[in-house]
């Protein structure tokens, strides 16, 4: 076994949620090992910035990073200037900038090279966003609005398009396999969307070809995400359970139930796709064989629901 | 003559008037130390030997050290500071306000943050690796596995915030003797139990790898009052392991193993049991989980006792007699593998005295019919017990409500008498906490048994029920002789109920 290197620990895991309240995990034992409160909000997005020195909660009117390496309860940087509710946050891979989106229907880009913002970067839409993934190739971002609109936001030329998968149902979430190969999303009606990418090579835009589209819940899906090695896609439901779909075929690999578990707002696969971590409204997170379906680890101490977590997983060459 | 293009006057000048127009000392301090050094670098300009040099030193001030720099600082500057540092630590944090800006992207002006990476397909397909951290890691802890005590890790007060807590030093009576004398710091949530806390100190034991490893029953420790050394406090019980930690003031605990015999050692625990005055019973017992109901069960058959109906056995620890223990609590928590039989109604003695007494009790019995009241109180289901006067003779019973201020007058008491041809019966209830007692007597009211039910002290509570019994079987009324044949058809009822 290698040593970690000198950012810290290899694998982090965080969640947050309604109770003000940002924990760290140690995924494998359960273990809370830290806290840090979050004043004046709920968080409703976590992220770790790439470099693992900080991490970024959106809550209500900003963002706030902490550090990742300190004992240090306090954020280190309070991004705000906005209105209303931050829903998503992001960050370029080499760390140059962080895009987040929120319910004043804008999508941004920050800076993080320098503290005075040479190159932020905004765009208006028109209805509040919902989610934003950035295309594995840095150059785009793809952005779900609450009028049911994809927006592709290219973020070189500045050039956007959109499409519209189904009128009037909310894009709940988007996400981008790693090879930009297929984008999938789902609405609150409980259907998922299934692209093909082509393009998205230097100032080419990516074209999305449409491959298919499956009912994933009767109810809500709150989150859909494509696994490390692309072989999964895994979506959280509003019908308490979490369901894994093989993307050779589109059918139903695995379903994380558990009695207690109530709405699924949230999920991380490990790195070798072989576990996932899933964030609930019963005040718990937990960790899943994604092939057996079974609870291996819960993290239970939050006092209200968990909707968001943050994970970063190394894999062992 | 002071000649005002003298430097060294002017300075001079200038540094008295500073001095004499400070009322902090400070301007005192610095000059004077400072004047001592450059005092050789000025020369006058006037060329005239200076006997003006003297004003530099005036004779009303001097420098006194004491006063200065450990001048007491007023209430006022200590909160400026400590408001200062506060604000300081508040700005460490950053703050980035969004601007809009007019300007329009442009990639020679702001840099190449936007280009778009080619994303290598092949070196993708290699990627998938066969483990990831998280896996391994998994793996690893499995094979440890899992800490036996991780549902008490919601009381650590260190992954807590906003909620009262308390940093206790725990002295590890376990330890190897080098590591026994340094406490480990646990943070409890102040809302936990004691046994919660006995809990996360073993969860953040095995946490910390110490060893040696401990059992995974939180039963088998106590924690005690400490010395600042880490001498247990052994004048004192172990804490209450129900009460709240918040209830108790003290930093410094240890955490001690019971007194009992480790099954996790493999050596099977040997329970002994006295039988007054018929020796003593040895029973192998492999697991602390065993209930003490179990224990008496082997006694009983061991020893062929049968139970008849109205008896009653129990068990007593034997360092704590006149208590019997609860025999749905489990060995491990009884502190003790010593115990004695104890037929209900009557104690250790009793078989004695029994033998050797039989002349009084006979005497006892002859009396018994005479007049005598006691001081009891009578137990109501619904509310406070009331005290009353019990007389109880040979022809009747009085019970006569003791009349005090606070009673409340609705629920008073009345007085009653019972014939004693209609008393029933008359047992040994329960036996409480503290040498207390309650027993029932049960009587026929013209219709029905009815019942009544006071405490008294466990001698009390035994003499009036003997006196009560030897009334009875002096009389052999015929309500008491109705009463025992319902008892005993119900008895059997409920035997051939369980044999089915």
């Amino acid at each position: 076994m290698s040593t970690g290197d000198a950012s810290g620990d290899p694998v982090i895991l965080a969640t947050a949620g309604y109770d003000h309240a940002i924990r760290f995990w140690q995924a494998h034992s359960g273990i809370c090992y830290r806290t840090v409160q979050h004043p004046d909000s709920q968080v409703n997005a976590l992220e770790i910035t790439p470099d693992k020195q900080f991490i970024a909660a959106a809550g209500y009117q900003h963002i706030r990073m902490y550090d990742l390496n300190s004992n240090n309860p306090k954020p280190v940087i309070n991004y705000d200037g906005i209105s209303k509710n931050v829903t998503s946050v992001g960050f370029h891979e080499d760390g140059k900038w962080m895009y987040t989106g929120g319910e004043d229907n804008c999508a941004r880009i920050w800076d993080l090279r320098s503290r005075n913002l040479q190159c932020q970067r905004i765009f208006q839409d028109s209805s509040p966003v919902n989610c934003i993934c950035l295309h594995p190739n840095q150059g785009e971002l793809f952005i779900g609005n609450q009028n049911g609109t994809i927006h592709i936001w290219d973020l070189k030329t500045d050039k956007n398009e959109h499409l519209i998968p189904e009128a009037d149902a909310s894009i709940q979430s988007i996400s981008i396999d790693p090879m930009g190969t297929m984008m999938a999303a789902v609405n609150n009606k409980g259907r998922c969307y299934v692209w093909t990418l082509t393009g998205g090579r230097n100032d080419e835009p990516t074209q999305p070809h449409e491959k298919t589209t499956f009912e994933v819940s009767k109810r809500y899906a709150l989150k859909c995400l494509f696994s490390p090695d692309s072989t999964l896609l895994a979506t959280t439901l509003a019908d308490n359970s979490t369901k894994i779909w093989k993307t050779a075929d589109w059918t139903l690999h695995s379903e994380l139930k558990d009695t207690a578990q109530r709405w699924v707002w949230d999920c991380a696969f490990s790195g070798d796709s072989q576990y996932i971590i899933t964030a609930s409204s019963d005040n718990m997170a937990r960790l899943w064989s994604v092939d057996t379906g079974e609870v291996k680890k819960e993290y239970s101490g939050h006092q209200k629901a968990v909707v968001c977590l943050a994970f970063r997983d190394e894999s062992i060459q | 003559m002071a000649m005002m293009d003298n430097k060294a006057f002017l300075i001079s000048h200038i540094r008295n008037s500073f001095i004499t127009s400070d009322d902090t000392g400070m301007c005192e301090m610095i000059i004077t130390l400072d004047d001592d050094k450059n005092r050789n670098g000025y020369t006058s300009d006037s060329g005239m030997e200076s006997s003006e040099n003297e004003l530099s030193h005036s004779y009303d001030i001097l420098p006194d050290m004491d006063y200065g720099a450990h001048r007491r600082r007023s209430n006022t500057s200590q909160r400026l500071e400590r408001m200062k540092k506060e604000k300081r630590s508040q700005s460490r944090a950053k703050s980035i306000t969004w601007k809009d800006s007019n300007t329009v992207y442009s990639v020679d002006e702001k840099g190449h943050l936007f280009e778009k990476k080619v994303i290598d397909g092949v070196e993708g397909q290699d990627r998938s690796p066969a483990l990831s951290r998280l896996s391994e890691l998994i793996q690893a802890s499995a094979n440890l596995g899992d800490n036996p005590f991780l549902e008490y890790a919601k009381f650590d007060g260190m992954a807590s915030v906003g909620v009262p807590t308390k940093k206790i030093d725990i002295f590890l009576t376990m330890a190897s003797a080098e590591d026994r004398s340094y406490p480990m710091s646990v943070v409890v949530v102040s809302s936990a139990k004691i046994q919660d806390l006995v809990g996360l100190i073993c969860w953040q034991y095995t946490n910390e790898m110490r060893e040696p490893v401990l059992q995974e029953n939180i039963d088998m420790y106590c924690l005690h009052i400490a010395e600042d050394d880490g001498e247990v406090d052994v004048d004192f019980p172990s804490l209450d392991s129900r009460e709240p930690v918040s209830k108790f003031g003290f930093t410094k605990l240890a955490l001690v193993e019971k007194d009992v015999p480790t099954y996790t050692s493999k050596k099977t625990i040997i329970v002994t049991v006295n039988i007054p005055h018929r020796g003593f019973n040895k029973f192998p017992i492999d697991n602390t989980n065993i209930l003490m109901k179990e224990i008496l069960e082997k006694v009983l058959k061991r020893r062929k006792i049968k139970v008849r109906p109205g008896q009653c056995y129990n068990l007593e620890k034997d360092s704590v007699p006149g208590v019997s223990i609860d025999l749905e609590c489990n060995l491990a928590s009884m502190d003790t593998l010593e115990f004695v039989l104890v037929r209900e109604n009557s104690s250790r003695g009793d078989a004695t005295e029994v033998d050797n007494g039989k002349s009084s009790e006979m005497a006892e019995s002859l009396t018994s019919h005479h007049y005598k009241s006691y001081l009891v109180s009578m137990v109501h289901k619904l509310r406070t017990n009331t005290e009353v006067q019990l007389g109880i003779s040979g022809e009747k019973v009085d019970i006569d409500p003791v009349v005090s201020k606070s009673s409340a007058r609705i629920f008073r008491q009345k007085a009653v008498t019972y014939n004693a041809d209609n008393i029933a019966s008359c047992d040994i209830f329960e036996d409480k906490d503290g040498g207390k007692s309650v027993f029932r007597l049960a009587y026929f009211n013209g219709h029905e048994f009815k019942h009544h039910d006071f405490e008294a002290d466990t001698a009390v509570c035994n003499e009036i029920v003997q006196k009560f019994n030897n009334i009875l079987e002096l009389r052999l009324s015929p309500v008491r002789k109705e009463y025992v044949a319902n008892r005993d058809r119900k008895l059997m009822k409920k035997r051939d109920f369980a044999l089915i």
